[in-house]
């Protein structure tokens, strides 16, 4: 049987190596993403040991929340330098510093962070930077950069440039220039260094530092200098050994690349489902096409289970080669992908690529069992072939009883409904996990089912084919239609990810809709909208303070009202957002649907809840919340009101004072701005713009700016998601262009007899392509369906998060098209194949 | 003299040789043969198995190359004929009546029927299509699908295909071989018929002398050459023929 196998397998390799490319692409994804993230993940702990290698002591301010720096009073470096066995120890100033380009724009490499620091003379050795070219800042008006950003920008020793700090933007002279350890750049980011007391200044932070680094003398063991560090620090201060420092930093960004994977991986797993349906149509087919030699096995003794078997070891050699060559692919991928970032001037840490064995393992196992498990069906189908076959024309898998395919294909389809509507409105289990199985048992359903209507439908879609090209036309519709189980199989690959694909379009509409409607209800009262253009962590990146304090001065301008953003956490440890606001002006830009308490009230420092989330903590005014803040710890903070509507994207409000005392980072997030009555908006514009000259990572935004701008944030993130859901459909095309080329086989003689009485080649290839267009034109209305359904649900059950249906139309009538399309290029191939046919070959008689 | 002679010739031959194969596995399937086909008339090559006769009708209906010689449908010389160009031919001038797999199971047998018309997307003469239809006494099984006929009616369906675009020359190989008695004589009935009452011209493979009597003239074949040739023969003439060829 194993030799059989073998031999099946080099057989059917143009086949099976259609079939195994998709498995190929699926485990590439799969395999590509650990090699990715993994690799990822080791050069960020080794960017930390790296950074805290000549740190044997770490003082920071202690918190539970990851964004926030807690400063240190500047008098405890001095306790610390006093401490028996400390070498030597230097205070840090860390902060907001934005380099401007030569020609205005902020630099800023794909949301990479923009540090600045403080360079403090001797203290080389606690830091991994190091000067390169030039000299170190000494004075005010003096700046380091670092190489890898000099070197993007065309920046230089003795150029001034314009940085923005949390206080504003200067000019600068660049008086030197810093590498990191052996690199130039650390991931894109831009580094700034500054004396200690410019710092200081720049950072708002006089009189503080925002860690401590410290060598040790060795006199005594660092567990005892640890100790008797910490005996001196004040309290909210604590003091930890550099590895543990270098240890905890990589393992909370670990988390977060733990998140992508995640992400990337379920996109993977999308492809991998495709991927499956189309090994199990090739299987099917190829068994149907071998029935005889099946049958003849039979015949000559071999049992049914035998039979099985050999089908299973091909699956296994195909599953096992493809997940192979997948993994090698991946690889190949990710290095691609570093190689890009290189060029797109991300500086992709360097060394070797990470290929844990864990990568291997699963992408050979997604491999191997998608294989084996999509050809076991079509195995036990090749076991049913009786030996009569061999000598009888009869080809299995013939009419089985449609109404047991009815009640199967409904049945299913009815759970993975039910388990997909317990996911998005019950509250038993993981939503997303049960979201994602109850459409899984959708699709099976549908695949199930489609058959049924694979007929009719093919028959509809290409019903103008007959009167556009004759008997070619109908000949193709006719095709597309032979075989009704197959074609659905081959559909139903497109289907998954037109539905997938779909139901991302819809909920990215639904979320423009509802965005609009929002901005519209809530803001309508705002004449101008400030932001940071700077794209990152709004709990770090943010506007200048000092934009606020000089547009108040401007005499075209009426109000000014500043928000702030920042993170707390609540009892169960949970993070939540919320927005700070300015109580007096708050109501001048922004309606606010109070539904009891006011807004005046923020000001006596307190609470404004959206009413669902007061009704979720089971608060209301007059109560208080438990709140804990970065600076000051838990709180009862009192609920001062609470108001209806979405308005903010947050459901929690406070007053600035009261973000001020409790969160580290100062800068603002957003700027509300009204133009004094009977100014013109054009020039109450002017003057905006005249100030923010002096902010260049600030721009004013309208209203209907301001939708446009968060709309087309909608559609960035839909590019992505399109992209990586692309693999899908380009699985499901190859699924189609398999298919084809399988039934072209089939139809050799057919195919030669058309030549023989006078059909083009171009005929021929018209034939087969629409044959492909129809087939692929079905799987997208399948999907369509499917997905306009699935996304209708997912609108209706976030419909509470303030979510409207937006029914894309145009991009789903796009997507249409697009599939159509992609049936063309689908059977570019087969069609060639197809019109090549040689006549004499498929008429000759054995 | 030459012109009339050219008019009166449906397709010629000549000098053909078709060579398969390279060295030692080299097999002149044609070797310098040389034959015109009348007009209006039914012509059968016979010959034993392997001696050239499928290669022949191949070479002669555009659907193979000669390795060296000519072959003309008409005036029309195919050596020097692109693949869309003789497509076109065999569309307009040419029919075909294979042994099996004649017919487009998808397609029922007036569908089957009007195939090379609706392929050239020219219009069906009715009259001719319904001439053709009755001699062919297939009236009641137009709507059809191949599977639903017996092998004779879709041999009889195959052959109304070939007569319905009015070719100049049919060409069929063997297509009573997998017919019973009853049947061929049913379609080489029809197919005389269709060369004495419709004026067709037809050249026809078979190496059943009895299938061979129904012609005008019989050109037989032996290791790639012509090797003799009857008119207006007789089964039985066939029958002594072929025993003194086989010799
Ligand atoms: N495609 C081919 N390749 C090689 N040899 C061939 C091919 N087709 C036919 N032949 C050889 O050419 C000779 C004539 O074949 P054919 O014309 O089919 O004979 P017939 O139809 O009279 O039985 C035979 O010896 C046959 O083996
Ligand atoms: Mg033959």
């Amino acid at each position: 049987m194993l030799k059989l196998a073998w031999k099946g397998v080099r057989a059917h390799k143009i086949r099976l190596g259609l079939t195994a490319i998709a498995i190929v692409l699926g485990v590439a994804f799969v395999s590509g993403t650990f090699v990715f993230t993994d690799t990822l993940d080791r050069a960020f702990s080794g960017l930390f040991d790296d950074i805290f290698a000549d740190v044997d002591v770490y003082v920071r301010g202690e918190t539970d929340f990851d964004s926030e720096v807690v400063p240190i009073p500047a008098s405890v470096l001095d306790d610390v330098r006093a401490v028996d066995g400390i070498e030597f120890a230097a205070g840090s100033v860390e902060g907001f510093a934005q380099i401007i380009d030569k020609d205005g724009d902020p630099i800023s490499n794909g949301g990479a962070p923009t540090f600045g620091l403080s360079w403090v003379p001797g203290a080389e050795s606690l830091t991994p930077l190091n000067i390169r070219e030039g000299r170190a800042p000494s004075q005010n008006g003096e700046v380091m950069i670092d190489l890898g950003t000099a070197e993007t920008s065309k920046l230089a020793v003795g150029d001034t440039v314009r940085i923005v700090v949390v206080a504003g933007s200067e000019e600068f002279e660049i008086v030197g220039l810093s590498g990191f350890g052996s690199s130039d750049n650390v991931l894109g980011a831009t580094i700034a260094s500054f004396d200690e007391a410019t710092a200081m200044r720049l950072f708002n932070s006089e009189g503080e530092f925002a860690s401590i680094s410290a060598s040790t003398d060795g006199t005594a063991a660092l567990s005892t200098v640890l100790d008797r560090v910490n005996d001196v620090l004040p309290s909210g201060v604590g003091a930890v050994s550099g590895a543990a420092q270098s240890e905890q930093d990589s393992s909370d960004l670990q988390e977060e690349i733990g998140f992508l994977s995640t992400a990337l991986l379920v996109f993977a797993g999308v492809g991998v489902l495709v991927g499956a349906f189309i090994i199990y149509n090739t299987f099917s087919i190829i068994i149907a096409q071998r029935t005889r030699e099946m049958a003849m096995l039979r015949a000559v003794g071999a049992t049914a289970s035998q039979v099985t078997v050999m089908i299973v070891i091909e699956a296994i050699v195909v599953g096992f080669l493809a997940s192979a060559i997948g993994i090698a692919a991946g690889v190949g991928i990710t290095w691609l992908l570093r190689t890009a970032f290189d060029a797109a001037g991300v500086g992709f840490p360097q060394g070797p690529l990470t290929i844990r064995p864990r990568t291997v393992v699963i992408g050979m196992l997604v491999g191997m069992a998608v294989t084996l498990f999509s050809a076991l069906i079509p195995a036990r189908q090749a076991a049913r072939i009786p030996p009569v076959a061999a000598i009888s024309q009869a080809t299995i898998g013939g009419p089985k009883s449609l109404t047991k395919r009815l009640v199967a294909g409904t049945i299913l389809t009815t759970i993975g409904a039910v388990i997909l509507a317990l996911g998005l409105f019950g509250s038993i289990g993981n939503a997303l996990t049960l979201v994602g199985l109850g459409a899984f048992i959708v699709f099976l359903g549908v695949t199930v089912l489609a058959p049924l209507v694979a007929r009719r439908s093919a028959r509809i879609i290409g019903a103008p084919l007959p009167t556009m090209f004759g008997v070619t036309g109908t000949l193709a519709r006719e095709n597309s239609v032979r075989r009704p189980r197959r074609t659905a199989a081959t559909a139903s690959a497109l289907m998954i990810g037109v539905a997938v694909v779909s139901v991302v379009a819809i909920l990215a509409s639904s979320l423009k809709q509802s965005v609009e409607d929002q901005v519209t209800e809530s803001f309508g009262i705002t004449d101008f909208q400030i932001e940071a253009t700077t794209f990152g962590d709004p709990a770090q990146v943010g506007l200048s303070p000092a934009i606020a304090t000089e547009l108040t001065l401007v005499p075209e301008i009426g109000v000014v009202s500043r928000t702030k953003f920042g993170i707390w956490k609540n009892e169960d440890g949970s993070d939540r957002q919320l927005i700070a606001v300015d109580p007096s002006t708050l109501e001048d830009v922004f309606v606010a649907k109070v539904q009891t308490g006011s807004v005046a009230a923020l000001a006596g420092g307190g609470v404004l809840l959206q009413v669902d989330a007061a009704k979720d903590l089971d608060v209301s005014v007059g109560s208080t919340l438990p709140m804990q803040f970065p600076l000051t710890g838990i709180e009862q903070v009192p609920v001062v009101g609470t108001f209806a509507g979405e308005g903010f994207f947050s459901s929690y409000l406070i007053s600035n004072d009261f973000y001020e005392e409790r969160y580290a980072n100062q800068l603002d997030y957003q700027l509300f701005i009204n133009i004094a009555d009977g100014v013109e908006n054009e020039s109450g514009r002017a003057a905006i713009d005249g100030v923010l000259a002096d902010f260049p990572n600030a721009e004013a935004k309208n209203l209907a700016e301001f939708i446009e701008d968060q709309k087309s944030q909608i559609d960035v993130l839909l590019v992505i998601i399109n992209a990586l859901l692309a693999l899908a459909i380009l699985i499901a095309l190859l699924g189609i262009a398999n298919t084809l080329a399988l039934s072209i086989f089939e139809r050799k003689r057919e195919l030669g007899l058309l030549r023989a009485v006078g059909m083009t080649r171009r005929q021929v290839r018209r034939m087969i392509r629409w044959e492909a267009v129809i087939t692929a034109l079905f799987g997208a209305f399948l999907g369509l369906l499917v997905g306009v359904v699935l996304g209708w649900a997912v609108v209706v059950a976030l419909e509470d998060e303030g979510l409207s249906f937006g029914f894309p139309f145009q991009l789903l009538t796009t997507y249409v098209v697009v599939a159509g399309l992609g049936g063309v290029v689908a059977s570019l191939w087969p069609s060639f194949r197809g019109a090549r046919t040689n006549v004499l070959e498929a008429i000759a008689y054995e | 003299m030459t012109s009339t002679l050219q008019e009166t010739v449906a397709a010629r031959i000549f000098n053909g040789t078709k060579i398969y194969g390279e060295g030692h596995a080299e097999v002149r399937a044609l070797d310098d043969v040389s034959v015109e086909f009348q007009k209006g008339r039914f012509t059968a090559i016979m010959g034993p198995s392997g001696s050239g006769k499928s290669t022949l009708l191949h070479c002669i209906a555009g659907l193979d190359e000669l390795t060296s010689g000519e072959t003309f449908i008409g005036d029309v010389e195919l050596g020097s004929l692109k693949d869309r160009a003789l497509t076109l031919l065999r569309r307009e001038k040419v029919g075909f009546i294979f042994q099996a797999y004649n017919l487009i199971p998808t397609l029922s047998a007036s569908e089957n029927i009007t195939l090379p018309l609706d392929i050239a997307r020219e219009d069906i003469d009715q009259d001719w299509f319904d001439q053709v239809i009755t001699t062919i006494g297939l009236e009641n099984r137009l709507s059809h699908l191949p599977t639903e006929l017996s092998g004779g009616e879709q041999q009889r369906v195959a052959a109304a295909r070939a007569l319905v675009s009015r070719p100049e020359i049919i060409f069929a190989d063997e297509p009573s071989g997998n017919l019973d008695s009853t049947s061929a004589g049913e379609l080489l009935d029809f197919m005389k018929q269709a060369v004495t009452d419709l004026g067709q011209t037809i050249v026809m493979v078979t190496h059943d002398p009895g299938a061979a009597g129904y012609s005008d003239r019989v050109v037989f074949l032996g290791d790639g050459r012509v090797v003799g040739e009857l008119l207006e023969p007789t089964s039985d003439a066939i029958f002594d023929r072929m025993r003194e060829l086989g010799g």
